[in-house]
Order: C-alpha cells, then structure tokens, then sequence
C-alpha cells in the first residue's frame, strides 16, 4: 500500500508542481480598506495585518497595492501614537517602519499606494483594469499580465451586494463583476483569489462571471461581521473576527514560504465557532470546481513562488548581450547628444526674451479696500445715468401722450 | 374717534400713506435691530434681491471694482448708482435712508394699486362687464390691504430688491390701466431689466393696454351714442360697437414690443455705461435662469436641484422655466375678456414659481388679488379660501421655526424646512387657482345668470 | 366641536399611553464613533491623595472672605496645573437685582489636536441648590491635572468654574460665541481672553461635599436646557451606559432614585420631564450651552451608597474619552424625546401627534366658527331673531342639492364679508395689549413685582367684560362677527402652539390643554326662555364654561404653579423675570401673548351676551 502510493503521491506532487510552474510567473496583491474614522481603527489594522503577512510570504512592496483611506497611527486619539496594533497583547505593530523587531527584520516600512481620499470605487475599478492617464506612476499601478496570480483583500462597512466607500460612495458587487470581466478579456490575470470581511461579504461574489476566481467572505447575507476584540487602552475593536482566522491560519500553518498548505485547508478554517458568522467560498468560476480550487496552494497567492519558464524556442547566442550592450550605448549617446542640443537653444531663447521684455510692471497698484474709489465722479456718473433713465421715462410718458 | 374717522373719509389716501409711513419708520427706529434681522432671513432676500448682497455689490462698485467679480452680486447694475448715493446702511442713518426709500418705494406702488383699482379695469373690460362690478373692494381698502400686508411690511424693512421690480411691474399695470402704451412697456422693461421675469407679464399687461385703448374708445363712442349700453350684461351684445373703429391690433402689439425691447436695449446700454464690461449680463440674467446658487427659498426649485443629479440639471431647468412660462399666453387667451385678472393671475404664477422666490412678492400678490375683490363671493362661498389662508398662517409661522432647527439648534433638517415651503406654495397656488374658478365663473354666470348660486359638478 | 373634543380626549390618553412599551423604545447608541466604555480608566490609586489635597485647598478657598480670593484662588490651581487659566466677570442687572460674578475657567490644550474642536468640563463653585461645590470643583481639579497628562485628545479641553450654575455659564457661553457682549441695561459680559474652537459637548459636576466626604448611590442626569432644548440623546445614553455598564453606577432622571420600571413611575418621570421642559428654565450648569447647539448634561451625585469621588471621576474620564471619539457634533440620534427610565424613551413620532391634535381641536374649531359665521342672517348678540326659523325659511327656497352655505342670500354675505375688519382688529388689538403684561412682569422691580402681578390679574378678569361691553355696545358688533372674533382667535393660537410644540413640546402642549377650555367657549345666558327646549342645559354648559373660564386663567395658572412648587408668588415672579432678561426664556412670552390675549377673546365672546334676557341665538354645531 505504502510502495504503491509513495510514487502516486509524488507524481501528483509533481504533476501539480508542473501545472504551477506553467501557470503563472508572478503575484499581486491588492489589499484595501476602505474605511475612514477613529471607529474604524480594525479596517485598517486588518488590512496591514494581510500587507504584513503577504510581505512576509514574498510578494514585494513593488507587486503589493495598498490602500488606506485613513491614518490610524497619527490620529490623536491613538494613546500609542505612530502605531498600530492588531492585537490587544500589543506585541506585533503593524506600522513599525524600522523593521526594529527581529522577525522584521528587513520588511521594515509600509507603502501606502492610495491614501486618504485617493481611495474611491473610481480608483480602485480603475487600478483593476488599468485604465489610467499615461501619467499615472508605474508603482500605483497593477501591471499584472495573464499568467499573474492576484489576492484581492477588501475590508469596510458593506451591506447586501455592495461595500462602502469612505462613507460617500459603495462600489456594487457588478461593478466589481464587471471590473474582473475586463480584466479577463484584457489577461490581466491568471487566477485570482478575492476575499472580503464586511457585513453580508457573501453577497459581494455571486454576481461574478469570469473565470479563473476564487471568492470567499465572511459573513452570508443578512448576517454581520463582527470584530474580534477591542484594546481597552487603545479604545476601540482592533480586528475583525474572520481576518483573525485567517492571520492565525497564515501565522501557525504557513511558517516558510515552501509550506505546503492548500487553500481547502484556509477554508475549512472559518468554522462558525470562529467566526460567529457563515464564511463562504465560491468555487464554481474555477475550472476544476471545487477540488481544483481547494487543491490550490495558499502560498499562489499569498507568496511569490512562481514558476519559470524557459523558452527555449529562440537559441540564444552567448554573445548577444555584447550587441544589446552596443546597441544600447548607441541609444544613450544619441540622447546626450539631444539634451545638450536643446540646452543650448533654451539659453538663448532666455537670453533674448530677457533683452526684448522688461519685467511686467504691474499697472495697477495693490487695491487699498479701504479707501473708496474716485468717489464722486462715480456717483455723478451714476447720477447722471439715474438722471438719464428718468429722462426716458418722460419721455415715453411724453409719447404716450401724444399716442 | 369722530374726527379720526371724518379725516379718514376726506383723505383716505393721505391718512393710509402716512400712517403706514409712520408704522414703518416707528418699526425701524424701536426696533434697530430688526431691518438686519430680516434682511438676513431667507424668505425674504434670496440671492437675486438680497440686501446684504447688493452691499457687497456696492462695495466694489464704489472701489471702481467690477461688482459682478465676486459672485456674490446678481442684481441689476443700475441699482447700484442709486444705493451709493445713500449713506451707508451699517450708520443709524444710513438704515433709516435706506427704510424711507422703501416705504416710498412702498407708497408708490400703492399709489399704483389704488389708480389700478380707480380705473374698474378689473370688473370692467371692453368685452365684458361683470356681474359683480358693483361688488368691487373700494381703492382705499385694496391699498390699506397692501401697505398692511405683513408680508409687505417684512419686506419693507428686510429691503429686498423686489421691491422696485413690485413697484414697476404695478407702475406698468397702471399706465396699462390709463391705456398709455410707451410708459407701460418702459416700465415693465425697466421691472424685467431689474429681475428677468415680469417679461412673462408683457403678454398680459399688452392685452391689458390693448383692452384699456379699446374701452376708451368705445367709452367715447357711447359716450357720443347710446349710454345704455354698458349696463347689458351679454357680453357677445355688449360688442356692439363697430370693430373698425377700434384700435388696430398688430400696430399696437409693434408699438408695444419695440418700446419694450428699447427699452431694454437702453437699460442695458447704460448699465454698460457704468461698467467695465458685459459681466452684468450671465450674472443678472443667467442667474434665475441656471440657479447656481441654491440658498433655501420659501419657493420650490431649490430642493429640487439639490437633489438633482448633475446630468438632469439642464433637462429640469428646462422643465420648470417652460412650465413657468406656458402660463403667460394660455392665461391671455383663456381670459381675454379680463385682461387684469390674466395680468393678477401671471404675478400669482410667478411669485409661486420663480425660481428665487420671496415673501415680498407673494405678499405684494396677496395684495393685488384684492383688486378681484368683486368675485372674492366665489371664492369665498365655494372654495377653500379659509383653510389656504389658515395654512399660510400655519406655515408662516412654522417656516421659521423649522429653519431655526435646521440651521441653529440642529435638531432638524431641510426637509422640515422643505416640507413647509412645499404647503406655503400650496395654499398660495390653492388660492389661484381658486381665482382662476371665481373668475371663470364669473364670466360664465354672466352668460347664464340662472346658474348663479349651483354647485359645479365635474362630469 | 364634537370633533375638537374628541382631539382633545385622544391626545390626553396618548399622552397616557406613551409610558407603555408598546409606545416607547429602549434607548440605544447611535453614533458609532461614541464607542462608551471601551477604554479602560486609569483614574484612581494615587489620583486619590491629589483629590483629597485639591479637596482641602478648595475648602479652604471657600472659607475666605471675598469672592475674589475664591477666583484668584482657582485661577492660580489652574495655572499650577499648566493649563492656560483666564477669568471672565460679568453681571446681569434684573428685577432690580444685580447677579454679578467672575468664571474662572483654563484651557487645556490636546497636545495632538488641530484645535478646532473643544469640550468642556465645569463644576460651578456653586451648585444649583446654592451650596459650595466642593468635591466636585476639587474633582474637576484632579481630572484637569489627570488629562493633562494624556497625549489622546483630539480636541482641546476646557475646564470652567462658573461663579453660579445659572447665570456664570450664561455668560461664559454667551461670550465664547461672541453674542451680547455689548454691555446693555440689563447684562455686561466681558469678552472671553482664552478660547478654543468648536465646543462639542460639556459635562458639569454637581458634588457639594465638603473634605469629610460622603458616598453616593447614584447619578443624577440633568439634561434639560433652556427653553426645553434636549442634548441629543447619544450623550446621555453615553453617561447612562458609562456609568451603569463600566463603573456599575446606577443612574436617575429628575431625582428618582428609586424608579421601579412600573407605569406609574415611567408616567410620573414622564411628567416631571414634560414640566421641567415646559417651564424652559435652566436645570442646571449645562442648561446655558444648549441654544448653542452644545450637546450638555449634568452629573449630580445622589443619595447615600457606596460610590465615591473616584468613581465619578471615572465616569468623567470615560465620557471625554468617548466625546473625544466624536468626529462631529452629535448628530445621529435624537433631539426630541421624553424619556421615561435612564434606558427608555419616547420619540418624537410617538408623542407629537398627541400635542398635535390639541393643538388641531383649536384649528377644528376655528374652521367650524369661520362655517358657521358664514351663515344665517346678521344679528346682534341677545336679540330675539332665531336662527333656526330663518334657515328654514331659506330652506325652502332653497334647490334640492343646496345645502347650508348655498341657501345664504347673496346681500348677507355681503355684509359678512365686509364685517370682518371688526373682529380683525379686535383680536389684533388684544394681542398688542399682551405685549404690556409681558412688559411689566419682566422690567419691573422685585419690590413691586407681585403688585403688578395682582394688578394684572385683577385687570385681565375685567378687561373682557369692558371690551365685550365695548364691542356690544359702542361698536355694535353681531353675532357672526363674534364668531369670526372666536374664530381668528383660535387659529392664531392654534397656528403658534403648533409651532411652538416643534421646539419646546411640552411648554406647547401645557398651554394647548390649559387654553383648550376655549374652544367651546359660547356666550351664557342668565335667564332662559322658557320656550328654549334645551334650557337646563344651556344653563349647564354656561355655568360650566365660565367656572372653567374662571379658573384656567393665565395669572391663576402662574399662582397655582408657584403653589406647586411650595414658594413664594414673588420668588416665581423674579425667577420668570431672571430667566427673560438673562437667559432669554421664552415660556413667559408664550403664556401672555399667546394664551393670555386667546383667553381675553375667549372672555369677551363668553360674557358678550350677558346684559341680556333673552336667549341669545344659538351656536349649535
């Protein structure tokens, strides 16, 4: 039985292996709260929570899109100012940005893509399907491609199909359908794993249609999310019940970034007893359905363990990094070159339109509000023109007489 | 009490006048807080007639500023010379100049009423008389109604700009009465130069200057021929004077809108005068036009657009200045035999539906309907007058209320404010349209006296 | 009037029915950002020692001779603490008394706050009963020094020490919001030296022990502010849930300790609510923020228990803590509400409709007048013409589908119509000469204060008799033009206390039933002939309405109430006069120019027929 099953055992490891390696070459994450307010202190603490985690599992900062629409740490009514904790034990803050404490050691700093009022539905549906002026920083950008594995984590104040924003607007769970629709037909992505902490989060999936997507929420509809403890020194709840599962999940189970974890097993994880509410997966949209889904492992998404492939189609010449290396210094030349051209002109553009044009001297002199105006030429003129319109008026009046 | 009375008999005009003189200066100097207080209440200055307003407009204007730079001003710029030469309304003095301006401003327009009710256009009309002309409100009572109003009296003292648009619109009413055709449309071109809508007036005030030279001339044709002949009440009979002698109409409508366009033209060219550029024009005209400020008015658009979506906004305003504005003509027609009450009916249309609308206008409206006083038995014995009247009461009272909770204790909100307004413009438009019936069927028992006193049935 | 008579019976039992559960809802926190009770209160241990110390400097400053060596005293305490201290005097002139004083107050300044919002924390130096306010301006003391040490505030902290509990905050209020600070006859505010920026909520402290100490059992919550303005009700949720849920304090409403939840003491808290609220005077410290949008309550301690200082201090410092939270005014609760226990509560939906219908029953019956006025032939009060044999004959005459209005001949509404000015002017008249009752009671001089009141009292039974004699007599005034006098009358009243009853609605419904015997106010009749079929009870319904008449009068009602207080008429007088002139109560202003002048018509419509024998025509509805 043993013999038998080793080599299956492995084949399947490495078959599976292989599928990964060939999927996909890269991981993103987008993590967003989208709460504001002191109240909301665990929204963002839930979200550093996962940026803390993803870090640590070995997506870059460059392939993580944060957003935050408030500043916890530097509110005044935080007692532990420039800190944020997602714990009452306080050991582990989130917004260490010196990377002081062991185990952080080197992932100090937390990059904040969209902040404050930068975090709008418009923004976000934006930053999924790439729509942006060609202005717009590449590190505010998703530039993922079809063989891009991305974790969504959303976390607010949401109600049946839709999650609020800021207070000021919701995005509904089509324009989030809609949103990875485009991003499918324009391969913005291999597979994607969303998740959601919000009240009534299930209802936020349904309304998706594109493949390739693994939804899950915490809570069903009609249902609440609930936080899981408050800090009584800091004063308010500082994480929500379902992200503390799944923290916990991602703290205990996945210890290395070769952990060998399935998504089954992270799911299997909400158990009501935990989270006080129904979490829900969504596996359908998957090919494979749910047991491809729940064979996933947690870390394609939560790590950065990619394939890579080698294309070995092109033979490559050994000196051919020689001919790009020429190439290139040519293009740099040829840019010098042109930089110094139009310096040249610049200066003496300057120089002539200092020599043609006096500095403009301002006519009029800075108005003194407090001194009235050539005050009775006005009002004479007013007079005038009063005096005018009742001229007019006898006139018609003189008219009307005669008519 | 004798005495009082036998003055009152001998010179009704002189005593009203200055008695509601005195009640508004008496109002201005025990009271000095209280011109300021109202100026600053939103049901009587609203952006286009705002007195503090006009202050800020002055300031610039007197600094050789653009007035219109700031946005704030949207009134007509030749206000603007007359309000400089006025002392300062922040001195004692300069607020009493500013009162006695408006309860002149005020006893003229009465004067106006009064001439208007003098004239009997209102019962009596070249193609009709009604039955009730012997029922009319005696002048002195109509001009003792109007300087009394309280709402007048708020607005005297809150000092709106209305008030000359009020004075020239009755100003124009009244030389239509006379049956002078250049003054009348000067003077409505001055009303509509200084707030864009009494041009919806010149329809009816035209018909009523047309109907006016008309009854002159047949006055002078009976007058030469049989005196009886007023007294017929058919209507259809009492057109039997020879049509060609009347006054041709299409001259008449030429003479009556070229004077009305130069006018304007001219009002505008000396508004030019006395400024640096066109600015005045989008910011007097477009302004009631595209609302773009939606300070809380007792009338009925501001809400609306509040909760408009930007993409609707032009669709609406569209929307409510064509409702506005399909009034004018259809009135003309439908009531073609009593131009005044088309021309009261119009003023009721727009105090209810301007866009910036103000206790002040409906107020001087109130007044003008007792110029209809004759059919006032109607009204009175059919419809609603009473509960209308109550709930203006209710609301004038309650308005207040519930914007100092809105705005102060902050225990309420605007649709508390909102909700008032909407009845306040209820009973109003109840009591038009409760005119609009009297009037209708005046005419109509004047065809058929035997269906005086019977209940209206709707088939 | 049937119908009138019945708003008024449905909106009593209404009122009767509120206490049950049915009609009223457990309180509960509306605003998020409050989170009350979820921090935990470092208040205590060696904060003890700096109270007790506090507790003996200020009773030692209460035992100076003037009071400026209090002030000075608390100034330098505050400035000690390293708060920015200031003082403000100010004197109110009334009644020919001078209210004088200096408030003392520091502001503490949040090390992390932007400065554009502050709270305030104040313990008058004396309390509203007039005792020396010991522990708690000692406490306040303690907290100040506690903050200061905190880095968590986002607004800043203003701690004040009003000279008194009534007029000191007045003036502090008055003067941070820069209103009235041009000195007048009647009030000289100095200008405030220190500010801060938009006051979000106040807490006062009521603890008039002296450094021997005493334990209490429970907190008082005083909400209700000037001219029945509430605080909204997450406040005072939040002091409830504060005290009760993390400190284990019970709480009460109007000084009822011992609230068994049963109906009867929901209905009595009920109506000591509805009477605090109606009269529109300050209840305490916190009164004075209320017409400034400042959501205030007041902590008093009450009772014997084993809760002390230190526990009260905790509260207070969980409150701050929760304001501190807010990031806007408090707005997502209610403003109108009667509260029957510390957890539940009526709101505004629930009880208005029971002011609303009696203020409804005198618009009923303005609209029947004004019908009824529009009939039958004119007459003059008390002349033998009856109605109802008109009518008939009318009737007759009459089409088939004509009914009342429409068998009136055409020359006797002529004749109504122009009637009208008479009434009018009559009731306009009455209510300008309520402006000189309103006038004497608030200008005049204590001295003479209850001689005018008697005066008045004697002048408003007389004055209806001379009007009506006037307006029967010389005036020749007919019957209908009553009608329309009553009616005019009632609607004006109507119109008012339906407006007054959205700001104050317990000064509205007070007045709505004590002025709701108008209604059905008609002319008596002494003698009765004997053909009237109806004459034992013509004689019943006029010895009734004018027994009613009699006693729900204005002046009676101002008697009775300072009766039920158990003090002096005159005391009351001043006190109405005080809370005018200072504090701009305007419950005095509703009684005589709204129920006074109703009350004066309603005499003169009762007595109008009353110099005749004969039966005066009908008022049959």
């Amino acid at each position: 039985m043993r013999l038998f099953d080793l080599p299956t055992a492995l084949l399947a490891l490495l078959a599976s292996s292989n599928v990964v390696s060939a999927t996909h070459t890269s991981n993103w994450a987008v993590l967003v709260s989208t709460s504001k307010f002191w109240f909301n202190y665990r929204h963002m603490a839930n979200t550093l929570s996962l940026y803390r985690t993803v870090k640590r599992l070995g997506i870059p900062d460059s392939q993580i899109i944060l957003m935050l629409p408030d500043d916890m740490a530097c509110n005044p009514r935080n007692s532990f100012a420039g800190s944020v904790f997602n714990d009452k034990s306080r050991q582990l803050d989130l917004y260490d940005d010196k990377g002081t404490l062991e185990h952080m050691a080197g992932m100090g700093g937390i990059e904040v893509d969209y902040r404050g009022n930068e975090v709008t539905v418009e923004n976000f549906i934006r930053l999924l399907t790439d729509r942006w002026p060609a202005s717009h920083p590449t590190s505010k950008r998703l530039m993922t491609d079809d063989r891009s594995n991305i974790l969504i984590y959303m976390t607010g104040h949401g109600g049946n199909e839709f999650l609020k924003f800021q207070d000021s607007e919701e995005i509904s769970s089509f324009d989030l359908a809609d949103a990875f629709e485009q991003m499918w037909e324009k391969k913005r992505y291999h597979e994607m794993l969303f998740m959601i902490d919000t009240c009534q989060a299930n209802t936020m999936y349904p309304a998706f249609y594109t493949p390739n997507i693994i939804a899950t929420g915490s809570s069903a509809k009609d249902q609440s999310s609930y936080s899981h403890h408050a800090d009584q020194d800091v004063g308010v709840a500082v994480i929500d019940r379902w992200t503390y599962y799944n923290l916990e999940f991602l703290e205990t189970r996945l210890n290395s970034t070769s952990a060998d974890v399935r998504l089954g097993e992270l799911f299997d994880y909400y158990t009501f007893d935990r989270v006080h509410s129904d979490a829900g997966v969504r596996y359908d949209l998957f090919p494979g359905g749910e047991g491809a889904a729940r064979d996933r492992r947690v870390l394609d998404f939560f790590g950065s363990v990619q394939g890579v492939e080698t294309d070995i189609s092109h033979g490559t010449d050994a000196n051919d990094w020689k001919k790009d290396l020429e190439s290139l210094k040519q293009i740099w030349e040829r840019q010098e070159e042109a930089v110094k051209e139009s310096n040249k002109t610049q200066v003496v553009k300057q120089g002539q339109s200092e020599a043609t044009i006096k500095p403009a001297k301002n006519s009029r002199s800075a108005l003194d509000m407090a001194q009235k105006g050539d005050d009775w030429v006005k009002k004479a003129a007013g007079l005038g023109s009063l005096v005018v319109l009742g001229a007019a008026w006898l006139a018609s009046s003189a008219l009307a007489k005669s008519a | 009490m004798d005495a009082l009375t036998h003055v009152y008999h001998d010179h009704p005009k002189t005593v009203l006048f200055s008695t509601a003189a005195a009640l508004r200066i008496l109002l201005a100097v025990t009271f000095p807080g209280l011109p300021d207080l109202l100026t600053g209440r939103v049901e009587i200055s609203t952006p286009v007639n705002s007195f503090k307003r006009l202050q800020e407009g002055l300031f610039l204007y007197d600094r050789g500023l653009d007035p219109y730079d700031g946005g704030i001003f949207h009134q007509a710029p030749l206000l603007l010379p007359l309000f400089s030469l006025l002392p300062s309304p922040a001195t004692w003095a300069g607020r009493i100049a500013s009162i006695l301006l408006y309860t002149a401003l005020d006893v003229l327009s009465a004067d106006c009423l009064y001439d208007i009710a003098k004239s009997g256009a209102a019962a009596i009309s070249s193609l009709y008389r009604s039955p009730r002309a012997d029922r009319s409100w005696k002048p002195e009572s109509i001009i003792a109604v109007y300087l009394f109003n309280p709402f007048t009296l708020l607005a005297c003292l809150g000092r709106p700009t209305t008030s000359f648009t009020i004075f020239f619109v009755l100003l124009s009413i009244r030389h239509a009465c006379e049956a002078k055709i250049t003054t009348t449309a000067f003077a409505l071109a001055i009303a509509s130069y200084i707030s864009l809508h009494p041009a919806l007036l010149l329809p009816p005030i035209g018909l009523l200057c047309y109907d006016r030279l008309c009854h002159k001339e047949i006055g002078a044709n009976i007058q030469s021929g049989k005196p009886g002949a007023t007294s017929d009440s058919k209507p259809s009979t009492k057109v039997a004077v020879d049509q060609r002698s009347l006054p041709a109409g299409l001259p008449f409508a030429i003479l009556l809108a070229v004077t009305y366009f130069a006018g304007l033209a001219f009002l505008v060219g000396l508004s030019r005068f006395l400024l640096p550029s066109w600015n005045f024009i989008s910011s007097v005209y477009m302004t009631p036009l595209t609302l773009p400020d939606l300070t809380p008015n007792p009338g009925l658009w501001w809400y609306f657009f509040i909760e408009m979506f930007d993409a609707f906004r032009e669709f609406f305003l569209g929307v409510f200045w064509l409702h506005m504005l399909s009034y004018s003509v259809p009135f003309c027609l439908r009531f073609r035999k009593q131009p005044l009450v088309a021309v009261v009916l119009m003023m009721g249309v727009i105090a209810v539906f301007q866009p910036y609308a103000n206790v002040g206008d409906a107020g001087a409206w109130l007044s003008c309907l007792c110029l209809l006083g004759h059919i006032f038995e109607v009204c009175s014995t059919h419809r609603y007058t009473f509960p209308a009247l109550a709930a203006l009461l209710y609301t004038s009272l309650l308005g207040p209320a519930f914007h100092h909770l809105w705005i102060y204790a902050g225990s309420g909100n605007a649709n508390f404010f909102y909700a008032i307004t909407l009845v306040w413009s209820l009973a109003l438009l109840i009591l038009l349209t409760d005119m609009v019936y009297a009037a209708l069927r005046d005419e109509w028992e004047a065809e058929r006296p035997e269906g005086k006193g019977k209940e209206v049935r709707q088939i | 009037m049937g119908l009138s008579l019945i708003c008024i019976l449905v909106g009593i039992s209404w009122l009767l029915l509120l206490p049950l559960n049915e009609y009223s809802r457990q309180t509960y926190i509306s605003e998020n950002a409050i989170l009350p009770g979820q921090v935990h209160t470092y208040f205590g241990g060696s904060e003890h020692n700096v109270f007790r110390a506090y507790r003996q400097e200020v009773w030692s400053l209460g035992h100076r001779k003037s009071e400026e060596e209090v002030t000075d005293g608390l100034y330098d305490l505050l400035q000690e603490i390293g708060l920015r201290p200031a003082r403000q005097p100010y004197s109110f002139q009334v009644a020919g008394e001078t209210i004088e004083g200096t408030n003392v107050y520091g502001l503490l300044q949040g090390p992390r706050a932007d400065a554009t919002e502050a709270m305030v924390l104040m313990a008058a130096w004396r309390n509203f009963d007039g005792e020396v306010n010991y522990s708690a301006v000692a406490l306040v003391l303690t907290l100040a020094r506690y903050f200061k040490r905190w880095s968590v505030w986002s607004k800043d902290i203003l701690v004040l020490f009003p000279a008194n509990s009534t007029y000191g905050p007045e003036a502090w209020v008055s003067a941070y919001h820069s209103t009235s600070t041009i000195p007048s006859a009647s009030r000289n505010i100095s200008a405030l030296p220190v500010k801060a920026g938009a006051l979000q909520g106040a807490i006062a402290l009521d603890y008039p022990v002296g450094p021997w100490g005493k334990r209490f059992d429970k907190l008082d919550v005083l909400y209700d502010g000037v001219n029945g303005a509430l605080p909204n009700l997450d406040l005072l949720n939040t002091a409830v849930s504060v005290a009760s849920s993390q400190m284990g304090i019970g709480c009460s409403l109007h000084g009822m300790i011992d609230h068994s939840d049963s109906y009867q003491d929901r209905l009595k808290c009920l109506a000591k609510g509805v009477m605090s609220q109606a009269a529109g005077h300050a209840t305490g410290p916190h009164s004075a923020f209320m017409p400034y949008h400042i959501d205030a309550i007041t902590l008093k301690t009450v009772g014997d228990g084993w809760h002390d200082e230190m526990s009260l201090g905790r509260v207070t410092e969980s409150m701050f803590r929760s304001i501190n939270n807010l990031l806007e005014k408090f707005h997502q609760s209610f403003f109108f509400y009667i509260l029957l226990n510390t957890h539940r509560f009526v709101s505004i939906g629930s009880y208005l409709p029971a002011a609303m219908l009696v203020a409804g029953s005198f618009t009923i019956n303005a609209l029947a007048l004004w019908v009824l006025s529009g009939r039958g032939p004119v007459e003059s009060p008390g002349k033998p013409k009856s109605t109802s044999e008109k009518l008939k004959e009318k009737a007759l005459v009459a089409v088939n589908d004509g009914k009342d209005v429409m068998l009136v001949p055409k020359a006797e509404l002529e004749v109504i119509e122009r009637k009208m000015f008479l009434p009018a002017i009559v009731v306009l008249g009455v209510h300008l000469i309520s402006l000189v009752p309103l006038y004497v009671l608030t200008h005049k001089e204590k001295s003479g204060i209850t001689f005018a009141f008697a005066a008045l009292a004697i002048s408003s039974y007389l004055l209806p008799i001379y009007l009506s004699g006037v307006l029967v007599r010389v005036w020749d005034a007919s019957v209908q033009q009553l009608q329309m006098l009553q009616s005019f009358s009632l609607l004006f009243v109507g119109a008012t206390l339906s407006t007054w009853a959205t700001i104050n609605f317990s000064l509205a419904l007070i007045v709505g039933l004590l002025a709701s015997p108008l209604s059905f106010i008609r002319p008596i009749t002494l003698g009765t002939s004997p053909t009237e079929p109806n004459a034992l009870l013509n004689i019943v319904h006029a010895v009734a309405t004018s027994f009613v008449w009699l006693i729900t009068s204005p002046p009676l009602a101002l008697f009775a109430l300072s009766w039920y207080l158990g003090k002096d008429i005159t005391w009351m007088l001043v006190e109405i006069a005080k809370g005018w002139a200072a504090q701009g109560v305007w419950s005095i202003l509703v009684i005589w120019s709204v129920w006074w002048p109703a009350w004066v018509l309603g005499g003169i419509v009762l007595v109008s027929s009353i110099r005749f024998d004969r039966v005066p025509p009908a008022f049959d509805m």
